[in-house]
């Protein structure tokens, strides 16, 4: 269960930070990190990397915590430097992995379309495929599980189920259809929810 | 979105999602990344479509992922102590010792460290930050406090600098652990990594390690490895399991060897491989790059390329 965010505690957070209690950042972290990895895995698709690059956030802010204006949105700033760090991930992976370069280029174009300053809700995003995730069948959960959990190469699934490799990509992308209608349809009541 | 038939790009959403799995596991031909690259540069809606998908899989990703707000707060202490530790150790030393030495200042706090105050969540947890200096009949036990403190900094200066660390955890799953010395631990972010530690992963669990090359290793589930530092170079003893490579490319005699009964695989180039072990046979694949398969009975050896991928069975390496 995730912290609510207090504004006014965030500040009084930040303001402690500022003034040197490096344990007030333990708070900072603990209310912003679901957040900014939901964030972050919006565009980087392994947890590995997620996990790295929000790690570095967070120590790029507190070193920099004295560069921030209290009363200013935290997480925007957050947002920001995470962004930065998305940004030079791309410019490396390009670099490095054949074929990668397209992907990468279509995944950072759409990052710096982004508006970080609107109100982020990757997080309750991800909540609710957390709950359609729960409702698939157990074969098809471990498909999904094998791929962006445990990160095996389509290829290797196909081996071990005795299949082709088409096969398994098009029953993963039957897998997340399903998944997608169920989420948007959580988010939908949610927002119809709210007064 | 319907998407029906072929878009823009001549491609079916099928055709598509194919080859952008492909793409993503590096195992893709220069034809397709053509294709793949024609329909992305397009801009249309199959494009937009790919994207969405990318980023459905990302959140599906993190949806599954078990690291709770404590966990990740660990991962960051430590990780925030281990980069500390060097330079920045040092400058809080000197910094703390010049405030000391400032004595003139009254009521001024003697705080005992910040990064040490992280690591267990609290701004200090020694005694001397509750001493202040200026009060003649306090002075020797902030001096004692400066002696402690400075014993302290050097302590974590020799552990964390230790010459015989060879890497460190980056990330573990629940379940994971780390064997030293016959004893077991639980793996934890930012751990240090010795000769001759195990790391075991469990069913349905993972850890990722790096060496201090940048040589990045994930442990799959079901795998355990050895960690051998010799002479010659850093070893990882792969008995059953998989772990797969990221390496930035280090000079032959620096490059980390994967060693298993059938095979020693390394690279010498930045490349990314997979090496699957089972008693009978290993597998490398390789995603980026290439590496260096040898026989560890005979003194065959051969070169695996990006895209390629080959099974070695007993003695025939």
């Amino acid at each position: 269960m995730e912290l609510e965010i207090s504004v006014e505690n965030e500040n009084e957070y930040i303001r402690r930070t500022q003034e040197g209690d490096s344990a007030a950042f333990n708070q900072l972290v603990r209310l912003h990190q679901a957040r900014l990895r939901a964030f972050a895995a919006r565009s980087i698709l392994s947890n590995d990397i997620v996990y790295d690059i929000v790690q570095d956030t967070f120590l790029s802010a507190f070193e920099h915590i004295d560069r921030f204006e209290l009363d200013k949105d935290f997480g925007k700033w957050l947002r920001g430097i995470c962004r930065n760090r998305m940004l030079r991930y791309f410019r490396e992976q390009r670099k490095r992995q054949r074929g990668f370069t397209v992907i990468a280029e279509l995944l950072e174009a759409r990052l710096l379309r982004e508006d970080i300053t609107r109100r982020d809700d990757s997080l309750e995003r991800i909540e609710a495929l957390r709950a359609c995730l729960d409702k698939l069948k157990s074969a098809d959960r471990q498909l999904i599980t094998d791929r962006y959990y445990e990160e095996m190469s389509v290829k290797d699934m196909a081996a071990q189920l005795g299949k082709n490799a088409a096969a398994v990509s098009v029953k993963l992308m039957r897998i997340r259809a399903a998944l997608r209608k169920c989420y948007e349809k959580k988010m939908r009541d949610t927002k119809n929810r709210r007064p | 979105m319907a998407l029906n038939g072929k878009g823009k790009s001549g491609l079916t959403r099928e055709e598509a999602i194919c080859l952008v799995d492909a793409c993503r596991d590096g195992d893709i031909s220069d034809d397709d990344v053509a294709r793949l690259t024609s329909l992305l540069e397009s801009h249309d809606e199959r494009a937009m479509w790919v994207l969405d998908e990318l980023e459905l899989s990302g959140m599906i990703a993190q949806a599954l992922d078990s690291t709770d707000t404590n966990s990740f707060l660990r991962g960051f202490l430590e990780r925030l102590a281990a980069e500390k530790s060097t330079d920045d150790f040092a400058d809080i030393t000197e910094q703390r010792l010049a405030e000391k030495g400032d004595s003139a200042e009254p009521n001024k706090s003697v705080d005992s460290g910040d990064a040490v105050g992280m690591m267990f969540g609290s701004k200090s947890g020694t005694a001397i930050e509750m001493e202040r200096v200026g009060s003649p009949g306090k002075l020797r036990l902030v001096l004692f406090g400066i002696v402690i403190t400075v014993l302290a900094v050097v302590g974590v200066l020799l552990l964390t600098q230790s010459p015989s660390s060879i890497g460190r955890v980056v990330s573990a799953s629940p379940g994971v652990m780390v064997g030293r010395h016959g004893a077991e631990e639980k793996a934890i972010a930012g751990s240090i990594l010795l000769p001759g530690d195990t790391v075991q992963v469990p069913r349905e669990g993972r850890a990722v390690m790096s060496y201090e090359d940048g040589t990045r290793v994930k442990v799959l589930a079901q795998t355990e490895v050895t960690l051998v530092s010799t002479d010659t170079g850093n070893t990882l003893a792969l008995e059953s399991g998989q772990v797969t490579v990221e390496t930035p490319g280090m000079p032959d005699e620096d490059a980390v060897v994967v060693s298993t009964r059938h095979a020693a695989v390394k690279s010498t180039s930045a490349s990314e491989y997979s090496v699957t072990a089972t008693p009978t046979s290993t597998r490398v694949a390789v995603t980026v790059g290439e590496v260096t398969i040898s026989s560890p009975d005979t003194a065959e050896t051969r070169i695996l390329q990006a895209g390629q991928d080959t099974v070695i069975t007993g003695g025939n390496g």
